[in-house]
C-alpha cells in the first residue's frame, strides 16, 4: 500500500460519503461552517477506524451516526439552536416569500428549526433520509421506543405550531 | 397526517439543497486519520493477535535482567506463544522445537515474560468463551510444565515482571486495570485502576515504579502515562504527554522513561514523574528500544507510504533526535518491533512487509547508525527477541507459523523452525 494509493482511497471515500453527510449535518445544525466542521470531524473518526473501512455500507452508517451524535452533542453544549431557527427564517425571508405555498413552507421551516436538536435529528432521518423507526434507532443507538416517542412528540409539536401559524 | 409528511419531506429537500459544497479533506484531517489508524492497528494487534508493545518491552526487560547473570547457552530456551493455545519452547543451542506446552483449549495467548532468574515464564491469555476471562499461566521452565492458571482481569494484553522478580504486572486492556500477581505464591492482588485502555507497561530497574501507557477510545486519544508505585500497588498522579501513546522504554539507569506517541517521543524524568520537552520524530512511532549503555533510544515509526518504516536515534544525554534511518519502503502489515543486542552493537528492526515485498528484518549498526542489508524472514513477522549471549535473534512469523533464527555474527537467516499456528510473542530465558 503506497502513500498515494492510501491517500486516494481516503479521497474517494470522502468524495463518496462526504456530500450526504454534509447535507445531514446541515439539516440538523442549520449552519454552513459548523456542518463542514462536523463532517470533517466525523470523517476523521470513522475513517480512523480500520474496521469500518471494510464495508462501504457500514461506513455510511457509522458516518451518519457519528454526524448525528456530534451535531447533537455540539448543539447541546453550545445552545445554538436558536441561531438555527433564526438562520432559517432569515434565509427564507431573503428569498422573498410570496405564494401561499411558500408561506406554508416558510412556516414548516421555522417549525423544524424550533424543534429540540434530538427531535430534529429524528425528523431529518425519517423524512429526509427515509429511514424506518428501526433504522433510526440503530443509527442513533437509541431504544426503538425512544425513537417512536421522539417522532411522535416532534410531529405533535409541528402540527401544533403549524396549526397556530398556518 | 400525510400532508404534513409530504410537506416535511419537501421542505427538508429544499433545505438540503442549501447545504454548502463539500470542502476538501484537509491535510491535517488526513494526518489525524493516519494517527488514529495506527492506534487502531496497535489496538487490534493487541486484542486479536497479542502483538503488544508490552510484550516487546517485557522481552527487553528480561534480556536486560538476564544480562547480569551468567547464561549458559545450553540452557537457554525461547518460548514462543501460538495464537491459540500452545507455547512452544525452542532450545536455542540447537534451534530445535521441543514438544509444545498445552495451556487448554480455546484460549487466546498474547503476552509472555520470564522472571529474571529464568525459572518461571508467565503467559497471559484469555478465554475460552466470549467473556474475555483473563488468566496468567506460570510455566516452570525446568520441566516445561504449566502450573495452575491465576485469574487476572479480562483481555490481558501485556505483561511485565519487576526486575527483583517479586511481582508480575498484567495489563487488562478492556477493564482499564493492571493486575499484580505475587510470584512467591502465584496469587493475584486487587486490580489497580489506570487510564482508559491500558496498552503497555515498563518497570524501572529498581522495581519501584511501573509505567502504564493508555490508548483511550478510538474517538479520543488519551495523553497520559500512569505510574504505579509497586510498594503499595497504587496508581500515582498521571503524567501528561502527547496524544496516543503507543510504546514505552526505560533507560537502564532508570532515570528516564521514553514514551512514543503520535509524532514525538516524550522523555519522563522518573525521579519527579514530570514530562520533559518532547522530541520530534517521524510520524507514528510505534516501538522504542534503548541501548544497554543507555546512550541512545531508537524509535521505530511507520508513517506509511513512500516514507515507509524509519528509525530515529535519540541521543539520551541531550534528548535530541539524530537523522532518521529508513529501513523499509512499505507500510508494514504488522506492528514494527525492535530489539537490540546485549552488547549494544546492533539493533534489529522488523520492517514488515508490503503486498509485493517480502518481510524483512533490517540490522542497524548503532556505532554509525547505518542500516545494513535487510534479512528476509517468514511472512507476517511480528515479534523479535535476542538471546542473552547475543548470538541469535529470533523472529516470529505469524502467517508462516514459524520462527526464523538470525545469526547475528553474519546477519544471515537460518532455517525457519515450525511452531504452532500464528506465533505472536516470544520471550527468551536462560
Amino acid at each position: 500500500m503506497s502513500d498515494s494509493s492510501a491517500g486516494d482511497r481516503l479521497g474517494v471515500l470522502y468524495a463518496r460519503h462526504g456530500p450526504d453527510a454534509l447535507r445531514l449535518a446541515y439539516l440538523i445544525t442549520g449552519d454552513h461552517e459548523l456542518s463542514e466542521d462536523l463532517v470533517q470531524e466525523a470523517f476523521i473518526k470513522v475513517a480512523g477506524r480500520l474496521t469500518a473501512l471494510r464495508n462501504a455500507d457500514s461506513f455510511r452508517w457509522y458516518l451518519r451516526r457519528t454526524v448525528v451524535n456530534l451535531a447533537n452533542s455540539y448543539l447541546r453544549h453550545r445552545r445554538v439552536e436558536r441561531a438555527y431557527a433564526k438562520g432559517l427564517i432569515s434565509s427564507a425571508a431573503g428569498a422573498g416569500v410570496s405564494s401561499p405555498d411558500m408561506v406554508t413552507k416558510q412556516a414548516v421551516r421555522e417549525a423544524i428549526g424550533r424543534l429540540p436538536a434530538r427531535q430534529r435529528a429524528v425528523v431529518v432521518l425519517r423524512y429526509y433520509e427515509d429511514l424506518t423507526d428501526q433504522q433510526i434507532a440503530s443509527v442513533l443507538g437509541w431504544p426503538l421506543g425512544s425513537v417512536k416517542s421522539s417522532l411522535y412528540r416532534a410531529a405533535a409539536a409541528l402540527r401544533e405550531r403549524l396549526g397556530q401559524e398556518g | 397526517m400525510a400532508e404534513l409528511d409530504e410537506m416535511l419531506a419537501a421542505v427538508l429537500r429544499d433545505l438540503a439543497a442549501e447545504a454548502p459544497a463539500l470542502p476538501p479533506l484537509s491535510p491535517k484531517a488526513r494526518r489525524r486519520i493516519r494517527v488514529r489508524r495506527a492506534a487502531a492497528v496497535v489496538a487490534s494487534a493487541v486484542a486479536v493477535a497479542g502483538i503488544a508493545a508490552g510484550t516487546v518491552v517485557g522481552v527487553q526487560a528480561l534480556t536486560r535482567a538476564a544480562l547480569s547473570q551468567a547464561s549458559p547457552r545450553h540452557l537457554t530456551t525461547a518460548y514462543v506463544l501460538g495464537g491459540s493455545d500452545t507455547v512452544t519452547p525452542i532450545r536455542t543451542a540447537t534451534n530445535t522445537a521441543l514438544p509444545p506446552i498445552d495451556l487448554g483449549k480455546g484460549r487466546g495467548l498474547c503476552a509472555i515474560a520470564s522472571t529474571p532468574d529464568g525459572k518461571t515464564a508467565y503467559v497471559a491469555g484469555y478465554g475460552p468463551g466470549p467473556a474475555f476471562l483473563g488468566t496468567v499461566t506460570p510455566i516452570r521452565t525446568a520441566t516445561n510444565t504449566a502450573l495452575r492458571p491465576v485469574k487476572a482481569g479480562p483481555g490481558p494484553c501485556a505483561i511485565a515482571i519487576t526486575p527483583n522478580g517479586k511481582t508480575v504486572y498484567v495489563v487488562n486492556l478492556p477493564a482499564d486495570t493492571v493486575t499484580p500477581i505475587r510470584t512467591a505464591t502465584n496469587t493475584a492482588l486487587p486490580p489497580i485502576r489506570v487510564g482508559s485502555r491500558p496498552l503497555a507497561i515498563a518497570i524501572t530497574p529498581d522495581s519501584k515504579t511501573a509505567y502504564v501507557i493508555t490508548r483511550g477510545s478510538v474517538a479520543r486519544c488519551p495523553d497520559t502515562v500512569t505510574p504505579i508505585g509497586t510498594a503499595t500497588n497504587t496508581a500515582l498522579r498521571p503524567i501528561h504527554v502527547g496524544g496516543c501513546p503507543t510504546a514505552i522504554a526505560i533507560t537502564p539507569d532508570g532515570k528516564t522513561a521514553y514514551v512514543a506517541d503520535g509524532s514525538q517521543v516524550t522523555p519522563i524524568r522518573t525521579a519527579t514523574n514530570t514530562a520533559l520537552r518532547p522530541i520530534k520524530v517521524r510520524e507514528i512511532p510505534a516501538a522504542i528500544a534503548i541501548t544497554p549503555d543507555g546512550g541512545t533510544a531508537y524509535a521505530v515509526s511507520f508513517g506509511g507510504g513512500r516514507r515507509g518504516v524509519t528509525v530515529t536515534p535519540i541521543r539520551t544525554a541531550t534528548n535530541t533526535a539524530l537523522p532518521p534511518i529508513t529501513v523499509g519502503r512499505t507500510f508494514p502489515q504488522n506492528f514494527p518491533a525492535i530489539a537490540i543486542t546485549p552488547n549494544g552493537s546492533t539493533a534489529y528492526v522488523i520492517n514488515g512487509s508490503g503486498i509485493i515485498h517480502q518481510d524483512a528484518v533490517t540490522p542497524i549498526r548503532t556505532a554509525t547508525n547505518t542500516a545494513l542489508a535487510p534479512i528476509t524472514v517468514g511472512r507476517g513477522s511480528c515479534a523479535i527477541a535476542i538471546t542473552p549471549d547475543g548470538k541469535t535473534a529470533y523472529v516470529t512469523n505469524m502467517s508462516s507459523g514459524s520462527v526464523t533464527p538470525i545469526q547475528t555474527a553474519t546477519n544471515t537467516a537460518l532455517r525457519p523452525i515450525k511452531v504452532g499456528r500464528s506465533p505472536c510473542a516470544i520471550a527468551i530465558t536462560r
